[in-house]
C-alpha cells in the first residue's frame, strides 16, 4: 500500500502525487525557461529580427489560444465533477478537454504544413528554427497531456470505483500539468506571434 | 457549507476567469497588431498582460492563492533561478558581467538572417 495518496502528509501539508507534480512543474519550468533564454538572446544578438506577425497566422494563433484556454477550464471542471460526485459529468469534461487538445494539435498541424509548403522549415531562419523549437516541444508536452487523460478518461477510471478520493486526486495533478501547458502557451503567443 | 453549495461557487469563479483570460487575448491581440506601439512599449504591454493572464491560471485554476507554504517555496526558488536563467545572459551580452566582451567579439561572426 503506497502511502499519502489520499491523505496529506504532516511535514508537507501535501499528498505525496502534489509534491512530485510540483517539483516536476518546476523543472518544466527551468527546460522552458532555458529556451525562452535562448529567445531572448538571438534576439537581441541579431542585426534585425522579423514581426512574428508578418509570418506566422495570427487568427489561427488566436483560435488555439482560446481552444487551449477553453481545455483548461474543462480540465478543472472535471475535477469539480468529482468532487460532486458527478463521474458522468466528469467524463463529458475530460473527454472535452481531450477533444480541445485534439484540436489544438491538428490545427497547429495545418499551421505547420503551411509553413512547409511555402518553404519555411527550421533551418530557414533563426526565428524559423527557435518558433519550431519551442512551439514543438510544447506540442510535444500537448500529447502527453492527451495520452494522461485519455487513461483517465479510459482504464484507469476504473479506480473510481475502488477508490474515489485517490482518483479524484489523479485527476488533480493531471489538471495541474494541463494548466501548465496553458501557462506555457500564454507566453508563447505574444512572444512568438505579435513581438 | 454543502459541497455542491462550496464547487458551485468554484464554477462561477472558473467561468469568470475564463471570462478574463478570453478578454485579455483579445486585448493582446488588439494591442500588438492595431495600436502601433513602440517595440519595448509593445513588448512590456504584452509581458503584463500574458503575467496578469499566467496569475489566473495559476492563481485560479491551479488554486495556487490557497497553496501550501512548501509549493511557495519550490515556486520562489524556481523563479530566483528562471530570472537568473533570462537576465545573466543578457547581462553577459550587454557586458555588464565580468568577460562580456568576449561575447561582444563574436557578434561580428554571426549572421541574424540565417
Amino acid at each position: 500500500m503506497i502511502p499519502y495518496t489520499v491523505e496529506s502528509r504532516d511535514d508537507t501539508g501535501l499528498y505525496n502525487a502534489k509534491m512530485g507534480i510540483w517539483l516536476f512543474l518546476a523543472s518544466e519550468m527551468m527546460l522552458f525557461g532555458g529556451l525562452f533564454s535562448s529567445y531572448i538572446m538571438l534576439r537581441a544578438g541579431a542585426f534585425s529580427w522579423p514581426v512574428g506577425a508578418s509570418i506566422l497566422n495570427v487568427p489561427i494563433g488566436t483560435l488555439n489560444t482560446i481552444i487551449l484556454i477553453t481545455s483548461s477550464v474543462t480540465m478543472v471542471l472535471s475535477w469539480t465533477a468529482l468532487k460532486e460526485r458527478n463521474f458522468k459529468r466528469f467524463r463529458m469534461f475530460l473527454g472535452s478537454t481531450i477533444g480541445l487538445a485534439l484540436l489544438f494539435l491538428v490545427i497547429k498541424s495545418f499551421e505547420y504544413g503551411a509553413k512547409f509548403e511555402h518553404g519555411l522549415f527550421p533551418r530557414s531562419s533563426t526565428f524559423m528554427a527557435i518558433y519550431f523549437t519551442l512551439t514543438g516541444l510544447h506540442g510535444l508536452h500537448v500529447i502527453g497531456g492527451i495520452i494522461v487523460n485519455a487513461y483517465f478518461l479510459l482504464p484507469g477510471s476504473r479506480m473510481w470505483q475502488r477508490e474515489p478520493e485517490r482518483f479524484t486526486n489523479r485527476i488533480e495533478i493531471a489538471g495541474l500539468y494541463w494548466h501548465f501547458v496553458d501557462l506555457i502557451w500564454i507566453f508563447l503567443f505574444p512572444v512568438l506571434y505579435l513581438l | 457549507m454543502p459541497e455542491h453549495t462550496h464547487t458551485g461557487k468554484e464554477k462561477q469563479m472558473y467561468f469568470l476567469v475564463f471570462g478574463g483570460l478570453l478578454v485579455f487575448t483579445v486585448i493582446t491581440v488588439v494591442s500588438a497588431l492595431y495600436l502601433k506601439l513602440p517595440l519595448i512599449t509593445a513588448v512590456l504591454l504584452a509581458l503584463v498582460i500574458a503575467s496578469v493572464k499566467a496569475t489566473l491560471v495559476g492563481g485560479f485554476f491551479m488554486h495556487l492563492f490557497s497553496e501550501k507554504q512548501i509549493v511557495y517555496l519550490f515556486l520562489g526558488i524556481t523563479f530566483i533561478f528562471f530570472l537568473g536563467l533570462l537576465t545573466l545572459p543578457l547581462a553577459q551580452h550587454h557586458g555588464m558581467l565580468h568577460g562580456g566582451q568576449v561575447l561582444h567579439s563574436n557578434k561580428s561572426g554571426m549572421d541574424p538572417s540565417h
